[in-house]
Parts: C-alpha cells; sequence; structure tokens
C-alpha cells in the first residue's frame, strides 16, 4: 500500500503539467484583421510572430511580435509600399535554424504573383519582393513551409485567372523559382497547403479540387516533379474552402484535415508511405467548421493540435489534440469569450513547449486575439538504469547508475527514487549515481524541468535479483 | 623439493664463510683483525697440495661437507635494512590497490644455534588505486611485526641463503576518498610469513640481501556506514626486494 501510495506521489507530480489554454487575449486593441491572424514561432528567441492585414490601415500588412516576459509589441507595417496592400491574408514560415521569417500575401494593387518579405530579428523586414512569374496571377492567400533540406522555402497559390494551384521555390543563394502550376488538371477553389518531411525533404501539397464533386485532392513534390494529383478520398468533398497538411516526424505519415462539404465535420485522413491515405474519419459529429481546420505538430512528442472556427457553437475557436497512441483529444473550445471569424492558425514552439494560437475576435472589431497552450516536455528519452557495485574490495557499497540523453530546453533535471524527489541537477547533466542502495528493485523517474514548465516522467526500474 | 636439493648440492662445494674458527689452521684464537691477513685455505691448499685432516668436530665447524675443504662457518647477529615491491595476492586487492607497493623492512636477526637465527622486522608497506566500479581514490598500509626462525645455509665464501619462518602481526589502516562508505577502516591481526632470499658478503661488516616474502592473514573490515559492507580480505602477499645489512 505503501508503495502503490508513493507511486500514486509520482504521477501526481507528473500530471501538474497537464496541458491547458491559457485565457484569451487580444494582440492589440488598435489594428483589426482583415479574416486569419497567422502565427509562427521563431525557436531561436522563443519569440512568436504574428501577421494580419489591417484594415484600418489600408489594409497593409501588419505584425507584432510577442516576446517571453515582455508580451506583445505595438503592431506595425511590415512595409510601408503602396505595392505591398493585401488583398486577403499574410502568412509566415520561419527557418528554425536562422529565425528567418518569411512572409507572402497576394497584393491588391496588381496581378503580380505572390509579394514576400523577410525578417531577421537583428534587422527586421528588408524590402518587398515579387515572386518571379507570368503577368495576369492573381492570388488569394500565399501558403509557405520551410524546406529543412535545403533551407529554403515553398510558397503556394492559386491563380485566379485559371484557378490552378502555382508554386514557386526559394533557394538560400538562388532566390525563387518561376512560378508554376503544381497541376494543369485540378482546379482548385481557395488555397493550396504544404507540408514537408524533414528527412526526405519531399513535400505534400493539398487542396480542394475546383471542380465537382470538390474532392480533397493531393500531390507529392520530390524535389523536380510534382505526381499527378489524386483525391485523397471519394468519399468526402471539402466545404468551401482548404486541405491543410502536416507532417509528423515522430509517426512518419502526413495528416490532412478538412471540413467535410456536406456535414461540416472535421475531417482527416493519415497519409502512410507504401499504404496511401487512411480511410477518412471525424473528429466530432456536432462540430461545424466554419473555414479551415489548421493543423500543427510538436516535432518531439509527436502531438498534432487540430484548430478550427465552430460554426455550430458561436464559432468559438475550437481544438483537440493528437497524441500518437493515444489518438485524439475529445473536442473542446479554446475561448467561449472570443470567438473567431474563420481559421484558427497555430504554429508550436519546442523551446517552450507551446501552441499559440491566433484569430480575429468578431465579438472585438475582429482584433487579432491570442492563447498558448503549454504541452508537457516529452520526457528525458534513453533513459537507463542499472545497479552496480563500488568495490573498494576491504569494503563495498551499491549504487544505482541512471544515464539519459540530453534535452537541449532543460534548465535542471529532477530526480525520484519510488515517487521521492531525491536530487536537482543543472541541466547539462545527463547521469546520475544514487548510492549506498539496497540490492532490491526500485522505480527512479527523470524529468526534465524547462524554463516553461516540465516533462512527464521518464521511469526506470533498478536493482533486485 | 628440487629446488632443495640443488641448494643442498651447491652447499656441498661451499666454502666457508669465515675461517677464523677453523682448528685445522689453528686461527679459534685469532683476533679478527688477523684473520684478514690469512691465505684462503683453499689457496694454501692448492699450493702445497697437502692432505688436510678435516676437523669438522668443531663446535663452530657446522657445515663441512666437502672432505678436502677445511671449513668452518661461525654466524653473526645482522641488521638490515630492506626496500621492496609489494602487491597483494588476492585478486580485488590487487585490482583495487593496483599503483605504489613500497615495502620498507627494519630486520634483524641472530644466531642461535650453528646456522640457526631468530628473525624479527618491523615493516611498513602501502597501496593505493581506484575502486572498482566507482573510480574512488583509495589507499592502504599496513605494518606487519614479524618473528621468525631462520636457517642459514652458507654457499660459497660470500654468499648465504636463508630461509625464514614465523607469525606476523598485522595493523593495517585503508582511508577511503569516499562519502559512500566509512573514509577510514583499521583492522589487525596475527597472521604468518615466509621469506627466502640470498645474502652477499661484502667485506667484513656489510651484506647485500635479495629477497622474496609471502605473507598471509585474511582480516575482516568493520564499516559503519549503512548501505555499505565490509569485506574479509587477505591481506598479506608478495615482497621482492634488496636490502643493506650490518653484520656484528
Amino acid at each position: 500500500m505503501v508503495r502503490l501510495l508513493i507511486l500514486l506521489s509520482c504521477l501526481f507530480s507528473v500530471t501538474t503539467y497537464a496541458a491547458s489554454w491559457s485565457p484569451a487575449a487580444p494582440i492589440t486593441n488598435s489594428s483589426p484583421a482583415y479574416k486569419e491572424v497567422s502565427v509562427s514561432s521563431i525557436p531561436t528567441t522563443g519569440q512568436f510572430i504574428a501577421t494580419w492585414t489591417a484594415t484600418n490601415d489600408s489594409n497593409y500588412p501588419t505584425y507584432s511580435i510577442y516576446t517571453p516576459g515582455s508580451g506583445w509589441s505595438n503592431p506595425a507595417r511590415i512595409s510601408n509600399s503602396p505595392s505591398s496592400i493585401v488583398l486577403y491574408n499574410v502568412l509566415t514560415s520561419v527557418n528554425p535554424t536562422t529565425g528567418v521569417v518569411l512572409a507572402a500575401w497576394g497584393d491588391m494593387t496588381d496581378s503580380n504573383p505572390p509579394i514576400y518579405s523577410f525578417y531577421t530579428p537583428s534587422s527586421g523586414w528588408g524590402a518587398i519582393g515579387t515572386i518571379p512569374g507570368i503577368s495576369g496571377d492573381y492570388d488569394a492567400d500565399v501558403s509557405l513551409s520551410f524546406i529543412p533540406t535545403t533551407g529554403g522555402f515553398i510558397a503556394t497559390w492559386t491563380d485566379n485567372n485559371t484557378f490552378f494551384p502555382y508554386f514557386s521555390i526559394y533557394t538560400p543563394g538562388m532566390g525563387w523559382s518561376t512560378s508554376a502550376q503544381i497541376s494543369g488538371t485540378f482546379t482548385n477553389y481557395f488555397n493550396v497547403f504544404t507540408s514537408v518531411n524533414p528527412a526526405t525533404g519531399t513535400i505534400l501539397a493539398t487542396w480542394g479540387d475546383g471542380n465537382p464533386p470538390y474532392y480533397p485532392t493531393y500531390s507529392f513534390y520530390n524535389g523536380s516533379t510534382w505526381s499527378a494529383p489524386l483525391p485523397i478520398t471519394t468519399s468526402s468533398t471539402v466545404r468551401f474552402y482548404d486541405v491543410n497538411s502536416s507532417f509528423n516526424s515522430v509517426t512518419g505519415q502526413f495528416l490532412a484535415m478538412w471540413g467535410d462539404d456536406s456535414t461540416g465535420l472535421p475531417t482527416y485522413s493519415f497519409y502512410t508511405a507504401g499504404s496511401g491515405w487512411s480511410p477518412i474519419a471525424t473528429l466530432s459529429d456536432s462540430s461545424g467548421v466554419a473555414g479551415d481546420i489548421i493543423n500543427s505538430v510538436d516535432p518531439l512528442t509527436g502531438q498534432i493540435l487540430a484548430t478550427w472556427s465552430d460554426y455550430n457553437n458561436h464559432n468559438y475557436p475550437t481544438y483537440a489534440l493528437y497524441t500518437p497512441g493515444s489518438g485524439w483529444s475529445s473536442v473542446a473550445t479554446i475561448s467561449t469569450s472570443f470567438p473567431a471569424y474563420s481559421d484558427v492558425i497555430t504554429s508550436f514552439d519546442p523551446i517552450t513547449s507551446q501552441f499559440f494560437g491566433t484569430w480575429a475576435d468578431t465579438n472585438n472589431n475582429n482584433y487579432p486575439t491570442y492563447s498558448s497552450l503549454f504541452l508537457p516536455f516529452p520526457p528525458p528519452s534513453g533513459l537507463k538504469g542499472v545497479q552496480k557495485k563500488n568495490n573498494f574490495a576491504i569494503v563495498s557499497e551499491l549504487f544505482n547508475s541512471l544515464t539519459w540523453q540530453n534535452d537541449p530546453g532543460a534548465t535542471s533535471y529532477q530526480i525520484y527514487r519510488n515517487g521521492i524527489l531525491i536530487a536537482t541537477l543543472d541541466g547539462n547533466a545527463t547521469s546520475y549515481e544514487d548510492h549506498d542502495q539496497p540490492r532490491k528493485k526500485q522505480t527512479y523517474s527523470v524529468i526534465a524541468v524547462h524554463a516553461s514548465g516540465a516533462s512527464t516522467a521518464a521511469t526506470v526500474v533498478v536493482g533486485g535479483k | 623439493m628440487g629446488g632443495w636439493i640443488w641448494i643442498l648440492i651447491i652447499g656441498s662445494g661451499a666454502q666457508c664463510m669465515y675461517a677464523d674458527t677453523c682448528s685445522n689452521v689453528d686461527t679459534a684464537d685469532k683476533p679478527k683483525q688477523e684473520v684478514e691477513e690469512l691465505v684462503p685455505v683453499e689457496a694454501e691448499y692448492s699450493q702445497e697440495a697437502a692432505p688436510i685432516e678435516n676437523d669438522c668436530d668443531s663446535k663452530d665447524c657446522v657445515f663441512c661437507p666437502d672432505p678436502i675443504a677445511v671449513c668452518s662457518v661461525k654466524q653473526h647477529p645482522l641488521l638490515e635494512v630492506k626496500a621492496g615491491y609489494f602487491f597483494f595476492t588476492q585478486q580485488d586487492m590487487r585490482r583495487v590497490y593496483n599503483q605504489g607497493g613500497i615495502d620498507l623492512q627494519l630486520c634483524g636477526s641472530y644466531p642461535v644455534y650453528k646456522l640457526l637465527h631468530v628473525y624479527g622486522s618491523v615493516e611498513y608497506l602501502e597501496r593505493s588505486g581506484k575502486s572498482i566500479g566507482g573510480h574512488q581514490k583509495t589507499s592502504i598500509w599496513e605494518i606487519p611485526i614479524s618473528a621468525g626462525l631462520r636457517p642459514v645455509f652458507p654457499i660459497g665464501d660470500h654468499v648465504e641463503y636463508y630461509l625464514t619462518l614465523g607469525p606476523r602481526y598485522f595493523f593495517v589502516h585503508a582511508h577511503n576518498r569516499s562519502s559512500y562508505v566509512s573514509k577510514k577502516m583499521e583492522a589487525n591481526g596475527c597472521g604468518a610469513f615466509a621469506n627466502t632470499g640470498f645474502l652477499f658478503i661484502i667485506g667484513k661488516y656489510f651484506t647485500v640481501d635479495l629477497f622474496g616474502e609471502y605473507s598471509y592473514k585474511r582480516l575482516h573490515f568493520h564499516t559503519g556506514k549503512e548501505g555499505a559492507s565490509g569485506h574479509t580480505v587477505q591481506v598479506g602477499g608478495l615482497t621482492f626486494g634488496g636490502g643493506l645489512g650490518y653484520s656484528f
């Protein structure tokens, strides 16, 4: 019974760090957004950058940066050039190694391909540029993804002259490739989202086919050519908008999500290499997707956050969390007082282990609004324990030796024996020895403590015959 | 057994260490200084080629197997300072204490009957090393005090072989640089030893000794540290070294 109580106390110490959303709050009360508010984490600084189209400022592209401890900066224009005025939204993507932010959008004043600008933490925004391409393109939102294998980016959008999906790839030192069609047969209604397998550089593009019956459609880019577009499924169609996707490095799967055209329910399918797309499923039988379902991934744990605006529940921002091995959590609201205009865009910061979700609050002049979801950090990986003998020949003692792999974000480690804290080590520690121990089985737990929370516990049983 | 036979064969051709007690050359009553001026009996014998009666019934001539040798041995008290290299014979002790090994001894022997000596010594030895598994520094020193009997077997004019056996008292002190076991540990008890070697006679008074020694005692070390357990170990071992002696 005592051992059971000890183990329960250990579990309690772990569940203290359970996930929960922070109260939603405005990013600003002075700069309303047009529709969506994009957000990206800057892992090099622990910051988040939010971008939107400021409707009270002639639709200039606008941004604000969240700094831990300081909050959001005052909104400011990305560019003062009249050529930069935005047609729809401003989306961003970040190089996690350099912290360089790429923002891109479709401009209102001409019919050229998308406009872009790079932000560096040291020098701010650079001059705007135009992705090279044929004249006459008319673009809405521009989706961006970072390509870890090249350090570049891919931009995708819909050419509203032809409604075919287009793309261009930015390669450091080479600039943008000339915009080209992903497909010349499958048209698109709004946007084309992409996600990247960081190990192979394979890019998945997904969109809702603009031709009836509006199947969710996909194509893979292998670095030189796109595969022939195909429906993800022929048993579901896309409701008005887009098909968002993400890649999960833990499971090795792509995930595509959309609002089903007939039911409005949040719908998804996993893609596994060699097996193809899984049968579609829904996250809820009652929550309706107002716009898109955005999903983003915690690359350490493989947890995926799906967010949308629930048109069946006052357009409240809504979410579900996928955990590998456990599946989806129940659907819940992020906030019941700050309804979203359309999409709820999210981004994960691995340093602070939290998602930021951003949207335009329709109850409050469409002011950009945010909330954060802290996830317990993953347990220290590779924990091993072994009982050893410290033999002085004339005397000896037994000690239990623990080793684990370094967690780069850890500021300290807590070591528990049978649920009792026995040591706190600095963040560089990767081993611990518990001396003068009996020759019997004991349970050790190691928790990595980060600046913004603690990990779940890794446990190992050591000792005994 | 073969080694002992070999030693006895060598000894059978041995010459006397000192000629001052051999009755056949009548030097028994001469002072020691004069003995130095005597012609070695073997040389004298070979030059004159005259038969010499063996007079090995003399009480001082205890080892005279050669019928033509003028043989008489007189044993004297000997005080020695010896140094050697010591190592434990028990595997765990040898693995832990794998550094150092100096062994210093002060010994004396006194002839009590013909070629038989009584022997006594005080010794200091130390070794150091690191614990197995924990890599923590540790050192150990011992003070063995020994007593014993030493038969001596002369080999030629300037060499003696000896063998010593007897009890040995061990006092052992260990210092562990660890907070996980007792830092200071001591134990003591009586065991036994045996040493053997060759004494080389240098001039009238000095000897050089080459020796080997084995000692044995199992001691238990107690620890009051919770979680640690004391062990019973063989604190003796082997020593090889040399010494410088003074013969009175």
